[in-house]
């Protein structure tokens, strides 16, 4: 136990004493890797932000059907039967065609001017908000509903809404796999620094393998490295999305901020923030790991 | 302390470097391994630190058969070896004390007692005031007595020394003998491999090695 925490003391020391030996190279390198990270974490924002605006839509969305002004009594019956029995229906609401016209007539401040005309153009509404969002029984209500004869027109903003979803869970999936080529490719720059400091090192390692260092001895240090250059890769990218949230995408925020919702961009929270750097951190030592692997383990 | 039997080692392709050697060296012994170059003297000494494995026969070093070791066995065998060789060996990149500190450091000493044990042992080669400076700027016998401090910096009870005189003038080789045999005196075993039929002149024990058989 004691001599592993000496091993460990010593490849810390190795590694800041590695570090100060070239620490504009490293520096650069670092910065590189986490400009990297910002545009993996920039992706990730978006898509919560696109999140955030989805679950601010109505949950169900609604359906509305215009009654044909010419259809008789019967019909107008059988379409309210009809939708009494609609699967899944959650709530219905009737509004008159004399309802309609006064509503707008106050909205629109027409005032004599809708008494002047010959008759009253708005049909009899029905607005019906189904129990679940599914595109596919709402299509089911269309066409019912449609065949009807004193139906004239089926609206549904529905249909949007669920594409909506789709499309951002679509996009979900597209960063997800953006993120995992993206992290592959930073494995690949983590282990070719490490490579490029094994080669650098084989005198080191020569000597230290002909005196009884063992596999973990030589490793440790590359693999700190790695680990070190991941978690600073990491506070950078940190450091660069705060910047770009607090300073440049409010400006942009304005433009894109959908009405009387929440703002598209938000700063992650601490907790996120944390995993992050973490998770970057760990891609350091993966691709040192990699590296160390393939170069001294052979 | 170490016994050679029955080995010979060749490599694929190559001719046998070493046929047939029976050896046997006992704790506190200093020995001398002469011949010309190509004798298989370095394989010798290579064989005796598991740096090379014998394709026949044993090496013995304390009881224990080194060719059959696992590998993940074999560094803390050597880190009861001193090494000392021919072209140093040295880290450039490390000061002087950094490379006494490298064993101490491999072998899981702490921080203040092997920073005690480098400079002690840099103060046996006469190297105490030249902690700081780079290998690069000492000179060729200097870099050998650093060689040497960082063989015995962990005091191992064996050192191993290929061509230790090789590159030196004679008052230079002569002050690197000194301290092996200042080394041996003090308990080390040591085994010095040399073409230089000066070194034999000392009062121990030589054993002449001839394409790769002893004779």
């Amino acid at each position: 136990m004691k001599a592993w925490w000496v091993h460990v003391q010593y490849a810390w020391r190795t590694v800041f004493r590695r570090w100060a030996e070239a620490p504009f190279g490293h520096a650069l390198t670092v910065l590189g890797l986490g400009v990297s990270l910002i545009l993996l974490a920039v992706l990730f924002m978006a898509l919560m932000g696109a999140q955030r605006v989805v679950d601010g839509l109505p949950a169900q969305g609604a359906v509305l059907v215009y009654a044909n002004p010419h259809a008789s009594d019967a019909d107008r019956q059988q379409l309210s039967a009809q939708i009494d029995v609609l699967p899944k229906l959650a709530r219905k609401q009737f509004i008159s065609r004399a309802a309609a016209l006064s509503e707008l007539t106050q909205k629109l401040s027409l005032g004599e001017m809708a008494h002047q005309l010959p008759d009253n153009p708005l049909p009899d509404t029905w607005v019906l908000t189904p129990s679940v969002l599914d595109v596919t029984l709402i299509q089911q209500w269309t066409q019912t509903l449609t065949a009807l004869p004193a139906v004239m027109l089926v609206q549904s903003d529905t249909v949007w809404v669920g594409q909506l979803r789709a499309l951002v869970n679509t996009g979900r999936h597209v960063v997800l796999l953006l993120a995992g080529l993206l992290a592959l490719g930073l494995v690949s720059i983590f282990g070719l620094a490490v490579r490029l400091q094994i080669v650098a090192r084989l005198p080191e390692i020569d000597v230290s393998r002909m005196i009884g260092a063992t596999d973990h001895f030589i490793a440790r240090p590359f693999l700190y490295f790695g680990l070190l250059e991941g978690l600073l890769a990491g506070l950078v990218a940190v450091f660069g999305v705060w910047l770009l949230t607090v300073d440049m995408l409010p400006r942009l925020d304005v433009l894109l901020r959908y009405e009387g919702q929440t703002s598209l961009i938000v700063l992650p929270s601490l907790q996120m923030q944390a995993v992050f750097v973490l998770a970057s951190a760990l891609l350091g030592w993966l691709g040192a790991w990699l590296a160390v692997r393939q170069a001294l383990w052979r | 302390m170490i016994r050679f039997e029955e080995v010979s080692k060749h490599y694929s392709g190559g001719k046998d470097i070493l046929q047939g050697v029976n050896l046997s060296l006992e704790q506190g012994e200093m020995v001398v391994v002469t011949g010309q170059s190509g004798a298989g003297k370095t394989t010798l000494l290579k064989l005796m630190a598991a740096l090379e494995r014998p394709s026949h026969g044993s090496v013995w070093l304390n009881e224990q058969n080194i060719g059959h070791l696992r590998r993940s066995a074999v560094p803390w065998l050597r880190r009861n070896i001193g090494f000392v060789f021919q072209d140093h060996r040295l880290l450039f990149d490390r000061d002087v004390l950094g490379n006494v500190l490298l064993p101490l450091e491999v072998a899981g000493f702490g921080r203040k007692d092997a920073l005690a044990r480098a400079r002690a042992a840099l103060d046996k080669v006469g190297l105490l005031d030249r902690e700081k400076s780079r290998p690069v700027a000492l000179s060729g016998g200097e870099q050998q007595r650093l060689c040497i401090a960082r063989a015995v910096a962990t005091r191992p009870p064996l050192i191993l020394a290929d061509e230790p005189t090789g590159n030196l003038d004679r008052e230079y080789a002569n002050s690197i003998l000194d301290m092996l045999v200042n080394f041996n005196r003090q308990g080390t075993t040591v085994v010095i491999a040399s073409h230089d039929a000066d070194t034999v002149t000392t009062k121990h024990r030589t054993v002449r090695i001839h394409r790769g058989k002893l004779t």
